[in-house]
């Protein structure tokens, strides 16, 4: 039991005196000698900023692709803790530790000493894991941290445990919050790498993995521990010149480029700081990507795809593409993926909107410009505080990065298809019940339906049936604030927002000075079969002013009031998983339901007690 | 703090109870810093169930292991949560008092006076290590808005029960309704350890299905 060892370890201490605040006469010179209140203190600790940084001093760094192991782990894992193993036997082995290491964000003082960090295997983002369709693989996650107090990031929490962003994972691998690992133990994830139901039009393409550790995952991605996973399949190869008519040949290699966007605050040391007595969310003042703030990318005259992914903690963007003093000229992006999936076309958007753990891959070509040309990635999305943007858009907006345009090296074999992937169809006929979901606050915590998360995670707020679809409504009750909302395990589709269907062929855009962002934009063209794979993508028309999102997804942005019905399927595994707000800090004051998948037939009721057999924190899964 | 207090700084408090003003106000006020956040936990003068006063960060928080929550007299919704803890003063055995501390914050000055604090601290047998906090109206106002919800955000919270690690800088919150053993779990998970050298990492999960 943690609680008597935590008892047992402070008998053993037992070295700090017993504190007695003094009577007032003996203490009257001291309280004069210290009494600085309220004086001095800031509002919050964005009155501080972070010291300065020249822009574009430091080049954009690639974190790594992470490696399998040549040798068996040791110990094996336990086929015996896993659901399916045997079925979806790894192929591939990796181990990885999370651990304590100085980053340098930026070459000048006082970032050039470097600033506390947790990452993977020594590097934040972590490395980046290439799978593949068809080939499971397990992942042993080393707790390599150091323990409370004898470490450098103090506002984080050395227990963790590891959310592969949306994948199809089982249960006991998904990252649940109380499945946690503390300093040197370790947990084995077993992903199985194939699409929900076996249908392919329900594979994913960009994920990321990050803590999700209980009441505090907002400081843990903020330390540093998030990453990226890709998937891949024989069309999204990972190949620009695969031979495979059906290859989509989409940009690889180094011009296959993964971007998190983090925003940072730092003290005069250059230490990140984070603020977890605020509830409402923190915000940086440093724009870094990968880690670096405002970098440099030197890119070549061709085609690049990004995948980029807001990694948090509570900030949203609008991204543009601009170049000239002012940032006047606007460049637009092709966007391929909303969230983790491909879309069924691509679409030519000015801007890019994205609420935390929102991801996009989008095409740049570089070819439209000259050699030493330079283009600036942007962020123009007001926002003040962690509730939520602002709906005002701030020009000329914020440098990211930028790019110094090169010539190309050779010719540029990739391809933009226009056509990507279907959407897996909606069938009503496998709804088996309608949930609403309430977001809401009251009296200091996030609440989902009015109550905040079980702090055991014990509390079943819904147990759904296994092979079975139903339709949510999330719900914002708050006028003032924003919610990401995130349901693990699988994506959805969107049925209809405010009151308004949606159609499959329908992207979410706004108009300008559309504080609503509630447009959608019906992209259907006819789909030209005898042309296949074969036909490139041209942005032809008026780019979309703003892409906020493909009708499949695996965040529901709330903004103020919104109320948004979706589509989910739930398919190949049982146990618990999670649904919450993915403003971070928001989850850790317990904006997070538990959701169970349970063999069909044997419902609990929402708030029925687990089985009695049913280890804390874990759910078993019957035969 | 009493007038005399005030008089003997020769200052007048500005429209927010704040005492003191600009830079000379800071120079007066310089005091060491103690760790992380100690400059944005208020180290606002306090008034305890015993009819003592202490400064809320250096006397209280430092170096400390805490669990601090929001009560109101009046309010006897704020009192299941002090039942909660006096189960939790249980678990915690003689630790309380010595490097772990429980504060149940005054939210309403005029009614939580030091004597009806007592009232309630005994009521529900608070022992060493357990003090009902109050102070003048701003500072309590202050306290919440820094503990629990920033300046400019939502009300101060009874649903939430900071726990922190003060010398490690590390704060979570807990729902003011978790049960006893759940609280005094949290607080283990902030509590500073020590990494036993050469260990080979131990696998923790997942657990056999079966």
């Amino acid at each position: 039991m943690i609680r008597r060892d935590f008892l047992k370890l402070g008998l053993a201490a037992g070295a700090a005196g017993l504190i007695s605040p003094t009577p007032v006469a003996a203490q009257q010179n001291r309280m004069l000698e210290f009494l600085c209140s309220p004086d001095g203190l800031p509002p919050d600790l964005l009155t501080r900023p972070s010291p300065n940084s020249t822009p574009f001093l430091a080049p954009l760094r690639v974190p790594p692709v992470k490696q399998p192991l040549a040798v068996p782990l040791s110990p094996p894992p336990d086929p015996g803790a896993h659901q399916r193993y045997e079925e979806f036997a790894p192929k591939k082995f990796y181990e990885i530790r999370e651990q304590e290491f100085l980053w340098q964000y930026h070459p000048e003082p006082p970032y050039n000493k470097g600033s506390w960090s947790w990452g993977f295997d020594g590097v934040t983002p972590g490395p980046t894991y290439h799978a593949r369709y068809g080939e499971p693989i397990m992942v042993r996650m080393i707790n390599d941290l150091p323990p409370v107090g004898s470490g450098k990031v103090g506002f984080a929490m050395p227990k963790t445990t590891t959310h592969l962003h949306n994948a199809h994972t089982a249960a006991e691998s998904d990252g649940f919050p109380m499945d946690f690992i503390g300093p040197n133990e370790f947990w084995d994830h077993h992903y199985a790498n194939f699409p929900s139901g076996n249908d392919p039009r329900e594979k994913l393409t960009t994920l990321w993995y990050h803590d999700h550790m209980m009441d505090f995952t907002a400081p843990n991605v903020y330390a540093g521990l998030a990453g990226f996973y890709l998937l891949f399949d024989e069309q999204d190869s990972g190949n620009e010149n695969d031979p495979n008519p059906l290859a989509f040949r989409l940009p690889s290699g180094k011009y296959d480029v993964p971007l998190i966007l983090h925003d940072v605050l730092f003290d005069h040391d250059g230490q990140a700081v984070f603020n977890k007595l605020n509830t409402d969310g923190m915000l940086g003042d440093k724009y870094t990507l990968n880690r670096t703030i405002q970098p440099y990318f030197r890119v070549e005259r061709r085609k690049y795809r990004f995948r980029i992914l807001n990694g948090g903690p509570s900030r949203f963007y609008q991204l543009f593409l601009s170049s000239g003093a002012l940032r006047d000229k606007l460049y637009p992006f092709i966007v391929i993926t909303g969230d983790g999936n491909f879309m069924p076309r691509p679409v030519c958007a000015e801007s890019i909107y994205l609420s935390v753990a929102q991801r996009v891959d989008v095409i740049i070509d570089f070819s439209q410009f000259k050699q030493g040309d330079q283009v600036f990635l942007q962020n123009r999305l007001e926002q003040t505080n962690g509730r939520g943007p602002s709906s005002r858009i701030l020009e000329p907006g914020a440098d990211m990065m930028r790019f110094d345009i090169m010539e190309a090296r050779d010719a540029d074999k990739s391809r933009i298809p226009d056509q990507l992937r279907d959407l897996p169809p909606v069938n009503m006929n496998e709804v088996k019940r309608r949930r609403v979901w309430a977001f809401d606050y009251r009296g200091g915590m996030w609440t989902v339906n009015g109550v905040p998360a079980d702090p055991e995670m014990m509390r079943v707020d819904a147990a759904i049936d296994k092979d079975t679809a139903e339709i949510w409504t999330i719900r914002n009750e708050g006028k003032n604030w924003s919610h990401p909302i995130h349901s693990h395990f699988t994506e959805f589709l969107l049925l209809e927002v405010n009151g308004r269907k949606i159609k499959a062929t329908e992207v979410q855009t706004a108009e300008p000075n559309d504080p609503r962002r509630n447009v959608y934009r019906d992209l259907a063209r006819p789909i030209d079969r005898t042309a296949g794979a074969t036909a490139d993508f041209v942005c032809k028309s008026e780019p979309i002013r703003v892409f906020m999102g493909g009708n499949r997804r695996d965040i529901t942005t709330l903004l103020p009031n919104d109320e948004i019905q979706i589509f989910m399927r739930w398919k190949d595994f049982e146990g618990h998983y999670v649904m919450h707000c993915h403003n971070v800090v928001h989850e850790d004051h317990a904006m997070m339901i538990r959701w169970d998948i349970v063999p069909p037939g044997k419902t609990r009721k929402p708030g029925d007690a687990e089985p009695s057999s049913s280890p804390k924190g874990r759910v078993r899964h019957p035969g | 703090m009493s007038d005399d207090f005030r008089q003997a700084r020769g200052v007048r408090p500005n429209i927010n109870g704040r005492i003191g003003t600009g830079a000379a106000a800071a120079e007066d006020c310089s005091r060491p810093l103690h760790g992380p956040l100690s400059t944005y936990i208020p180290n606002v003068v306090v008034q305890t169930h015993n009819f003592r006063r202490a400064l809320f960060y250096d006397d209280l928080l430092r170096g400390k292991l805490v669990l601090i929550h929001c009560v109101s007299v009046q309010d006897r919704n704020t009192w299941s949560a002090i039942e909660t803890l006096a189960d939790v003063q249980a678990l915690l055995g003689d630790r309380l008092g010595r490097d772990v501390f429980i504060y149940s914050l005054a939210t309403d000055a005029e009614h939580d006076t030091p004597q009806a604090l007592r009232g309630l601290a005994e009521k529900y047998g608070a022992g060493d290590g357990w003090l009902f906090l109050t102070a003048e109206p701003a500072a309590l106002e202050l306290l919440r808005d820094r503990l629990f919800g920033p300046a400019g955000g939502h009300h101060y919270s009874m649903n939430l029960i900071r726990y922190g690690n003060v010398a490690a800088g590390l704060w979570g919150g807990i729902l003011a309704t978790a049960n006893a053993e759940s609280i005094a779990e949290r607080l283990s998970w902030v509590e500073t350890g020590k990494r036993q050298a050469g260990d080979l990492p131990q696998r923790k999960g997942p657990a056999p299905l079966y």
